[in-house]
């Protein structure tokens, strides 16, 4: 029985020593380097010794083809918004693969970036994604989402605005004539026939 | 020292960070932390780095359409043939006569649409280059910033390898009653002895405020320029999230996915008629403003010194 024990105390204590090796030292922090994702983590576990240590949990246990890590999804994420601020419809091609990616952040992404692109050609791409999509509620937006690419630019210019499509100043044009009524009175018809 | 905050948990927060170089979360403190009024705080005196708070960057994507009146025809002849090249009307009157020159017929007509723009990430930055903020609009991200004691973000525009442009001046944000959903949990562990051996915490919370959001290129009331003002849901989450800073991870409130729904407002133009006095233009719009879930920043001063927190 004690021998058991002290199988089980040396083994844990390997263990330790294993972790404590693989623990990795501090590094030179940049201030503005993204450092770990957002969405996704696992709750974090802070054991008596102070040093930290996420939970093992089911997320951790999942296999690694079912989600990205993080350094995946940043570099695809990086990718797309890199291609968006192009601003030319060059950069749809690079953002078209992801809009129906595995990963549902990254579909979001991919969507907005078209939506950010604003070219009129990422219409047809968002309806053909929108017809594959699995979700109905991601095939919705993707189609909202394609007629709103598709619309004219407009301006946050003022003056440009006021130019726009002989706009008249104030609420909105007036009319000279208000309403339109029916002749109040037929004229009467001079025919032998009529009344 | 005497620091606002949204809540006192950021304030614990760190002085537990600062102080011992470890992180613990008890429930109290997250029951204390969900206290989102502003507070003073004592335990602020223990926070030395204010002005190199850590926060949040999230990618901003305009979603909103612009619609007006514009005419609905094009000028018409005194017989009622449009005219060519054609110029677009709202209204135009004309008459038929017999060959005797009798008029039989009196015509009159009013034509008007609403005509739909969108206006996008693209347009605002269009808008950017045209008041000489950037040089052209490649490149250049929107991206709002978040620190951990506000849940107002800051606007930036930004693009790699250039110094980050606050353009938050054109921007008002106030907002109004909220509701909010949490789920905060913590358990702590304890040898027979009384010694910690694990903390662990979990918070997330999802919040709607009713916001309304000004963006003004107007230097003052009824000069030339924009006002827009819109109404909208906000939705925003924060979630309790570990963040790797050099060797060590820090718990941290970090802004996830969110949006500016039912979006809906006006735009007031004032626009000079050249004559020395204005005109003035009215636009609806509608739509929505994304955020992308956001990352963490470790020190906004270095970039985003204007979304530091306010320190009186």
């Amino acid at each position: 029985m004690k021998s058991r024990t002290a199988l089980i105390a040396g083994g844990a204590l390997l263990l330790i020593a294993v972790g404590g090796m693989l623990w990795p030292e501090s590094e030179e922090v940049d201030p503005t380097v993204r450092t770990s994702r957002s969405s996704e983590a696992p709750p974090l576990v802070v054991t008596g010794d102070d040093q930290p240590r996420l939970t093992p949990s089911r997320a951790d246990r999942a296999p690694a083809a079912e989600g990205l890590k993080d350094e995946e999804r940043f570099a695809i994420l990086s990718t797309i918004e890199q291609a968006s601020v192009t601003y030319d419809a060059k950069g749809l091609p690079l953002i078209e693969p992801y809009l129906l990616h595995q990963d549902p952040e990254v579909r979001l992404a991919a969507m907005n970036g078209m939506i950010v692109l604003g070219e009129a050609a990422a219409g047809p791409l968002l309806r053909k994604a929108a017809e594959k999509s699995t979700s109905p509620k991601e095939a919705v937006a993707l189609s909202e989402a394609a007629d709103f690419v598709e619309l004219p630019s407009g301006t946050f210019v003022p003056k440009e605005r006021a130019a726009q499509g002989a706009r008249k100043p104030g609420k909105s044009g007036e009319r000279s004539k208000p309403r339109l009524t029916p002749s109040s009175k037929p004229k009467e018809d001079p025919s032998p026939g009529g009344k | 020292m005497v620091l606002v905050l949204k809540g006192t948990e950021l304030a614990i927060r760190r002085f537990s960070v600062n102080s011992f170089g470890g992180f613990r979360v008890s429930p109290f403190t997250m029951t204390a932390l969900r206290n989102h009024l502003v507070g003073f705080c004592g335990v602020a005196a223990f926070s030395a780095n204010a002005l190199a708070s850590p926060g949040t960057e999230s990618l901003v994507t305009l979603l909103l359409t612009e619609q007006f009146t514009v005419a609905g025809t094009v000028e018409k002849d005194s017989s009622g043939r449009p005219i060519f090249p054609p110029v677009p009307a709202y209204e135009n009157e004309w008459s038929r006569y017999d060959w005797q020159g009798n008029p039989i017929e009196d015509h009159y007509e009013y034509q008007a649409r609403i005509a739909t723009y969108k206006l996008s990430n693209r347009e605002f930055l269009g808008f950017l280059v045209s008041a000489g903020v950037i040089p052209s609009i490649h490149g250049w991200s929107l991206k709002a910033i978040y620190n951990e004691s506000s849940a107002i973000p800051t606007y930036y525009v930004t693009k790699p390898g250039v110094v980050p442009i606050y353009v938050d001046d054109y921007f008002n944000f106030d907002t109004f009653g909220e509701a909010t959903s949490v789920n905060a949990t913590g358990t702590d562990r304890y040898t027979a002895a009384g010694n910690l051996i694990s903390s662990v915490a979990r918070d997330e919370s999802m919040t709607k405020t009713d916001v309304l959001l000004t963006f003004s290129s107007q230097p003052f009331a009824g000069a030339e320029g924009t006002t827009m003002s819109l109404a909208g849901m906000w939705r925003h989450t924060l979630s309790l999230r570990p963040v790797r800073v050099g060797g060590f991870i820090e718990n941290r409130y970090l802004n996830g996915p969110g949006s500016i729904y039912s979006i809906s407002g006006t735009i007031d133009d004032t626009v000079s008629d050249g004559a020395g006095g204005f005109n003035d233009f009215q636009s609806i719009v509608e739509g929505s403003w994304l955020f992308a879930a956001g990352w963490p920043i470790n020190d906004l001063s270095v970039y985003y010194p204007e979304a530091e927190p306010f320190e009186p």
